[in-house]
């Protein structure tokens, strides 16, 4: 059971930061979604010199830790964000330009995820995959989000819930362990 | 200044930079030369000696060359040089640009790289290269610029080569050479360092080395000669050169830092002709950290040039004397180790003393082995007891002080087991009874102590208190003082080797755990050197475990307790001829000289006869199936052989073609089986009808051999025929052994058949008194010869035995026949597994052992091989130095994927042929042009995948999935796994055996960057889907009934196999026996054949009945190895075997006088025996009955109450049996039996429980446990934080 909701865990985590994503214009979440490929990668192949422990070497409750934490920041943007972007004070262009960074559990699961699946296959292979795989997938939840939730509002709203949701789970698999 | 101006400027500036450095680099730069493959002394000597600044030197190891294009010339030696076929591209693409290549050549080396050089340069080149001094170093730096930089501006200045004589005596004075040794005798004598009375010794260094620089160890070694009261001749010289300035000499000794043989056979021969004796200590290329490391093997080349080809001169003292390290200028130097340089001059003096001694002065400790308590004394093949005592009253009659050897056997005997005794420290009854009763030498604390300080490092030292606490220890020990068992007589002291570890360490010896001797093992070795100060000292008899004890393999130190506990005492060591790869690791652990005795006698084993009715049967009935009958049915089962081969019982019907078949090939190997009769008596020959027999054994087959290939030469018979062992043996073998009987009988004919049948009649006659003479003439300071060593039926050349075994050279394995053995036996065992199973196997694992090593040539090698489908790359001199793909087309099926476990001593004498075995797998994995399955690449893939399930990092798994090669930890030797298994009240679970033995051989030696690491899940990853387990057999002195190793070993990995993969892998042997005809033989039947050829066969029980207590011992051995494969693999023996034993040993139903045979000889034999079937029977092996149950506890109570218990370990060690004996026994007899139990293990009457040691690993569970008062106050801050912005966001709105 626990396992499961790890799984969706990440699941939600990956969409919440896409959703976050989706409020940037292209031209700010297409370099970020491609720092992501780069950092998948780089981590692939860091991640085939250690043993997997936790994630990434980052042990599975400091994990929840931190998406926990950052959940909270996500929904403190959702209050804040309210006026158009050229209108914000320097502390809410932080929040507007804060891109998320709770997906790198999910990156790192996946890229150890593929490490397993793919023995005897180089390691720069499985590398570049892993971060083709990476972008690609955030650039069709980018673009099926921006069709989907046209509106900003719409948008932080599905963050707000997102975000409540990871913070629920968090707790429930707290209680589990 | 415009835009325009600076960029023309800019490229202005780029072209006079651009043409600047061209010419800076055509003229002015320095001449850049790369020198390959230099040693470190050569590399030092080369870069201290650049005397020019315009000259850059490098300096490469081959596997380093590469880039030579950088180079203006590139400077190669030629020994021992190999360059792939990247490198030799690389080379061609640097000559086409001009770059000079020059290799210095020795004869016979075809790596020949010499390009952009005349015939005339390459001559001086040359010239500077085998004159090595100073001034020729500095002047080929200073020719190789002249001609590959003509035009570059500087010094380009040289001399021309200094000739130094090609053959010379030289002295410790630099420069000074002689062409006589008259004349170095002048210039000794004017030094005053030479005296008519001393003796003389030839020092020889080397080829052309060393003549100046870098020679401390030496010099050293020159001076200690000398102040030893020698006449020191060094010279330097190869081939007939060399051979006459030795005879020049008339040396006592030679000493020889060797690179390779001494000398011809003729020189070796006029050595021992002249009784000269051949000390060989050398100088390792290593530095100290990493000759000390005992984890790191010595390099192949180095082991081969040093060690292994120095023994077939009959190399002594092979001590590493100097290693080379970083100077002070940080090049390498050679640096004389004092302590070994000591210990060397010790032992050289030692022995040379030997020679000038009185008999009657002359101290000898001889070192024997027993199993605790009243066992026999052991050794492989040889009735100790008489044999000793035979060798005591020859010393005796040479002059020897062996004052109060007793006058008869038995009183001696009796002397031997009450004061010659081996204690387990389960029987602290035994222990007091000795101390009480035996007169033990007893030694005091302070008097241990001291001694032991002097002899032992102090870490050592504290090594062994910090595990058993301080002296005098617990075993044998009152009052502060420790007994020694011993005895002496006159000037010889008798003493047995103790138990290694003691009570739970030698459980924890199972888990490989790196265990100091306790002091009870000390205190005789100690005694030995400085108690007593023998003048030699002797081991009789194969073999004891010093030579086991974990350390360096080779070139050991005062840190290993193999060479610290002879001490530098002169150490001959009695060996079996039939067990050359143990002896090998005596000779290099312990400088043993090895004294080799012969096997027992092979004896007629009566099972032609027997089944000779029913082989004719068989015969008719494959020719003309309607002789195929239900009566011939009958016969097979009511023989008992359908149990064997696991054929249906039922009297209807009949059994198949097939089915004959193989009761036919079954009983013919039943037919033929050799067996061995009564131990070997030391100094007393075999009788005339045992040199018959063993004669018949060595010839016959070879003999019909002979007959068969003549006749197939004359068109007589097919190829086919010619390698049909069945029709061979129907044809000829008869006919061969007859003629041997015939000559034997004093029947002669005057053909080369009988002069060869009466050559070996003669050897074998012979070598009783050869082994006692060449153990004389060792004591007396004198050489023994060199042989090579094995069963003598696989390698007549043996004969005569009372020589000093010797190995083979590695590097050339897999030989030529043996790699054809090698192909043979590999697509044996896969068309044999295809019929059975219709499919390839994925995996064939194998376990390699170091005499099947050596006596086959490496063909166990070329199975893996094989396997893999590479096959080998030989140089111009036969040594295999590469391997390349067998093409899949040619391989004709898939690559099988293997696994190889390895013994210690193979690890030792074989390291890079291990090393090889790994790149084989990677070769084979990485191939290309597979056609079929490639199971080897799947197998990698499979090993990675598990290894990062068991969460080893990718990186990792990937390197470890090419790991194939393992064997035991901590430098160990076996598997660790004989003494728990047969402590069987110590353990339930087989999973138990299981974790032991992975734990004890999980260490890699397949790469040095993971030499000797241990590595379970590696081991497990590897073992994982093995579908056929390979053992070697190569001597017929043994089987795997006999030998405890052989399910050990085979049946451990089975049991590991099974218990991982869930199902038993096929075993197969893998049998040399016959030199000629190489075959599989499934093991089940290779069971089979020795038990009834053997333990059931009342012919074999007879002959061995002729013998004594250790002959006698030997039955026991075999009863517990049943047991042991019962643990390891069941299903390898005849489920009704213990039955049969039962009718055989306990109803006597042949009238053999078996219980009166034990009773006289050795009862302790018989109640390990009785013990045994009642083990089985406890741990559910044997459903015996009720009253087979209290028949074998009646007769092994009985044997207790009238003999005492025997305080072996498969008894007093557990309690568990003993009370399942005394349940199985009448109420009095069972008090009585425990009451004598109690005795011999109780000191005060209160019983030893024996404490369970569980081999089940502990897993450590991690709690990862993060209370929830830290998210908790997380939790709410971010809250409170939450409100504090919403409250301030709605102010601001």
């Amino acid at each position: 059971m626990g396992d499961i909701l790890f799984l969706i865990l990440m699941a939600l985590a990956a969409l919440s930061v896409s959703v976050k994503l989706s409020i940037f214009p292209w031209k700010v979440s297409a370099p970020v979604i491609l720092s992501w490929g780069i950092f998948s990668f780089c981590f692939t192949l860091w991640q085939s010199g250690n043993s997997f422990i936790g994630i990434g070497g980052v042990s599975i409750n400091t994990a929840l830790l931190l998406c926990m934490l950052e959940s909270f920041i996500m929904v403190s943007v959702c209050f804040i964000l309210t006026r158009q972007e050229k209108q914000l004070s320097w502390k809410e262009k932080i929040c507007f330009y804060y891109p998320g960074f709770s997906i790198v559990f999910p990156i790192m699961a996946f890229s150890g995820y593929q490490l397993k699946a793919y023995p005897g296959i180089s390691f720069d292979i499985t590398g570049i995959l892993t971060a083709a795989v990476i972008m690609v997938s955030m650039d069709v939840i980018l673009l099926l989000i921006k069709k989907i939730l046209n509106d900003g509002n719409e948008r932080l709203n599905c963050l707000y819930l997102l975000n409540i949701s990871i913070i629920t789970i968090i707790i429930i698999i707290y209680g589990i362990q | 200044m415009s835009r325009k101006q600076l960029l023309l400027i800019a490229g202005a500036c780029l072209i006079v930079a651009g043409i600047g450095t061209y010419v800076y680099n055509r003229w002015f730069s320095s001449t850049k030369i790369l020198v390959v493959n230099s040693l470190p002394a050569q590399e030092a000597e080369i870069r201290l000696n650049n005397t020019n600044k315009h000259i850059d030197v490098t300096c490469l190891p081959m596997s380093e060359a590469h880039g030579f294009k950088n180079y203006d010339a590139v400077l190669m030696f030629g020994r021992g040089l190999f360059l792939d076929s990247i490198q030799m591209a690389d080379i061609r693409e640097a000559a086409d640009a001009g770059v000079k290549f020059f290799t210095s050549t020795l004869r016979n080396f075809s790596v020949d790289v010499n390009y952009n050089v005349t015939d005339a340069q390459k001559d001086t080149l040359q010239s500077y290269f085998r004159n090595p001094c100073r001034s020729n170093y500095s002047n080929l730096l200073r020719y190789a610029r002249a001609i590959a930089t003509p035009d570059k501006w500087g010094d380009k200045s040289y001399l021309p080569p200094t000739l130094l004589p090609n053959n010379m005596f030289y002295h410790l004075e630099s420069g000074k050479y002689f062409e006589k040794s008259s004349q170095l005798t002048e210039y000794l004598k004017e030094r005053g360092l030479y005296a008519d009375s001393n003796r003389n010794v030839a020092f020889i260094s080397g080829i052309t080395f060393p003549v100046e620089g870098n020679r401390a160890h030496v010099d050293t070694l020159i001076s200690r000669l000398t102040r030893e009261g020698y006449n020191v001749y060094p010279l330097s010289a190869s081939g007939k050169a060399r051979a006459k300035m030795i005879k020049e000499i008339s040396p006592a000794a030679i000493v020889y830092l060797p690179m390779g043989r001494l000398g011809n056979d003729t020189l070796i021969n006029w050595c021992y002709d002249n009784k000269i004796p051949l000390f060989m200590p050398f100088p390792l290329i290593q530095p100290r950290e990493k000759w000390l490391d005992p984890t790191l093997p010595v390099a192949a080349g180095t082991l081969n040039a040093r060690i292994v080809v120095p023994e077939i001169d009959g190399a002594m003292t092979p001590l590493c004397i100097s290693t080379q390290d970083a100077g002070k200028d940080g090049y390498m130097v050679y640096n004389p180790d004092p302590e070994r340089i000591n210990a060397f001059m010790e032992q050289f003096t030692r022995f040379m003393n030997l020679k000038k001694m009185r008999n009657i002065d002359k101290k000898v400790a001889i070192g024997y082995f027993k199993s605790p308590g009243k066992d026999a004394l052991l050794a492989s093949g040889m009735e100790v007891v008489p044999s000793l005592y035979n060798f005591l009253k020859r010393l005796q009659r040479e002059g020897y002080n062996v004052d109060g050897l007793p006058s008869t056997l038995e009183e001696f005997k009796k002397e031997l087991m009450l004061k010659g005794s081996v204690m387990g420290s389960y029987a602290e009854g035994a222990q007091k009874k000795f101390m009480d009763e035996a007169s033990p030498v007893w030694l005091d604390k302070s008097t241990y102590e001291k001694w032991a300080k002097e002899i032992l490092l102090p870490e050592k030292y504290k090594e062994v208190t910090d595990r058993y606490g301080a002296a005098p220890g617990s075993l044998l020990s009152r009052n502060d003082s420790i007994a020694v068992s011993a005895i002496q007589y006159g000037n010889i002291l008798l003493f047995p080797q103790p138990r290694p570890a003691l009570g739970d360490d030698e459980f924890k010896l199972v888990h490989g755990a790196q265990v100091a001797p306790p002091h009870s093992y000390l205190a005789p070795y100690i005694y030995m050197q400085k108690g007593f100060n023998a003048d030699a000292l002797i081991h009789f008899g194969t073999h004891g475990n010093l030579e086991f004890t974990p350390g360096k393999n080779v070139g050991l130190s005062q840190a290993d307790w193999a060479d610290v506990l002879i001490g530098n005492r002169p150490h001959f060591y009695f060996y079996t001829t039939g067990n050359v790869g143990e002896g090998i690791i005596a000779k290099r652990r312990t400088h043993a000289v090895l004294v080799t005795y012969l096997t027992p006698p092979y004896v007629e084993s009566g099972m032609r006869q027997k089944y000779s009715s029913l082989l004719e049967n068989i015969h008719r009935a494959i020719a003309d199936s309607s002789n195929n009958t239900v009566s011939l049915k009958n016969e097979i089962v009511s023989l008992g052989l359908h149990s064997d081969l696991k054929l249906d019982s039922t009297t209807s019907g009949t059994y198949s073609m097939e089915e004959l078949e193989l009761v036919d090939n079954f009983v013919e190997e039943l037919a033929n089986e050799k067996i061995t009769g009564a131990y070997y008596v030391l100094g007393t020959p075999y009788s005339k009808e045992n040199v018959t027999t063993t004669v018949e054994a060595i010839v016959a087959d070879k003999i019909a051999y002979q007959r068969a290939k003549k006749d197939y030469e004359t068109r007589k018979i097919s190829e086919v025929s010619l390698h049909d062992p069945n029709f061979i043996r129907h044809k000829y073998l008869s006919g061969a052994r007859q003629k041997v009987r015939d000559v034997c009988s004093s029947k002669t004919n005057n053909d080369a058949e009988s002069e060869m049948i009466n050559e070996f009649c003669r050897l074998l006659m012979s070598s009783p008194d050869s082994e006692i003479e060449a153990m004389l003439s060792v004591l007396s300071g004198e050489p023994v010869r060199p042989a090579p060593g094995g069963d003598p039926v696989l390698n007549p050349n043996v004969l005569p035995t009372g020589r000093n075994m010797f190995s083979i050279n590695a590097e050339a394995t897999p030989g030529v026949k043996a790699w054809n053995d090698g192909v043979s036996l590999a697509e044996q065992t896969l068309s044999d597994y295809l019929k059975r199973h219709g499919e390839y196997p994925k995996k064939v694992s194998y376990t390699f052992w170091a005499g099947e090593f050596i006596s086959s040539q490496g063909a166990t090698l070329a199975q893996a091989f094989r396997m893999l489908g590479v096959e080998p790359v030989r140089d111009d001199q036969g040594r295999v130095m590469d391997l390349k793909l067998t093409p899949s087309k040619e391989l004709g099926r898939p690559r099988i994927n293997v696994m190889v476990q390895v013994s210690g001593q193979l690890r030792d004498i074989a390291a890079s042929r291990l090393q090889m075995i790994t790149d084989a797998v990677k070769l084979a994995s990485e191939s290309t042009d597979d056609i079929y399955p490639n199971y080897v690449r799947e197998g990698s893939v499979d090993q990675e995948k598990i290894l990062v399930d068991n969460g080893v990092s990718p990186k990792d798994a990937r390197e470890l999935s090419a790991m194939r090669v393992f064997g035991p930890v901590n430098s160990g030797y076996s598997t660790g796994m004989l003494a728990y298994t047969e402590n069987s009240g110590s353990w339930d679970d087989r999973n138990e055996i299981v974790e032991g033995f992975v734990n004890n051989m999980c260490a890699l030696y397949g790469d040095t960057l993971h030499w000797g690491k241990a590595d379970p899940s590696v081991f497990k990853a590897a073992v994982t889907n093995t579908d056929v387990i390979v053992q070697p057999r190569q001597s017929n002195t043994w089987g795997p009934i006999s030998l405890d190793h052989v399910y050990e070993f085979t049946g451990g990995l089975s049991l590991v196999a099974s218990s991982i993969n869930g199902k038993e892998p096929d075993a197969v042997m893998a049998d040399y026996r016959n030199p000629y005809l190489p075959k599989l033989q499934d093991a089940n039947q290779a069971v089979a054949v020795e038990v009834r050829s053997s333990l059931l066969n009342p012919v074999f029980i007879s002959e061995r009945m002729k013998g004594d207590a250790t002959t006698a011992q030997m039955f026991g051995e075999m009863f517990r190895n049943i047991f042991g494969w019962n643990v390891m693999r069941q299903s390898v023996l005849n489920e009704n075997i213990y039955d049969d034993l039962y009718d055989v040993y306990i109803e006597d139903c042949h009238d053999l006088g078996i219980k009166e045979y034990f009773d006289k000889t050795n009862p302790a034999a018989f109640q390990e025996m009785t013990a045994t079937m009642l083990e089985s029977a406890r741990k559910g092996y044997w459903k015996a009955s009720d009253a087979q149950l209290k028949n074998v506890a009646k007769l092994h109570a009985e044997t207790t109450e009238k003999f005492g218990a025997p305080c072996t370990e498969f008894v007093c060690g557990n309690q568990k049996l003993q009370e399942y004996v005394a349940n199985a026994l009448p109420e009095d007899k069972a008090s009585s039996y425990k009451k004598d139990i109690s005795e011999a293990l109780s000191a005060g009457g209160d019983g030893i429980v024996m404490k369970k040691d569980s081999l089940t690993t502990m897993l450590d569970a991690q709690n990862r446990y993060i209370g929830w008062v830290i998210p908790a106050i997380i939790i709410a801050v971010m809250i409170i934080v939450m409100g504090v912005i919403i409250r301030s966001h709605k102010t601001k709105k």
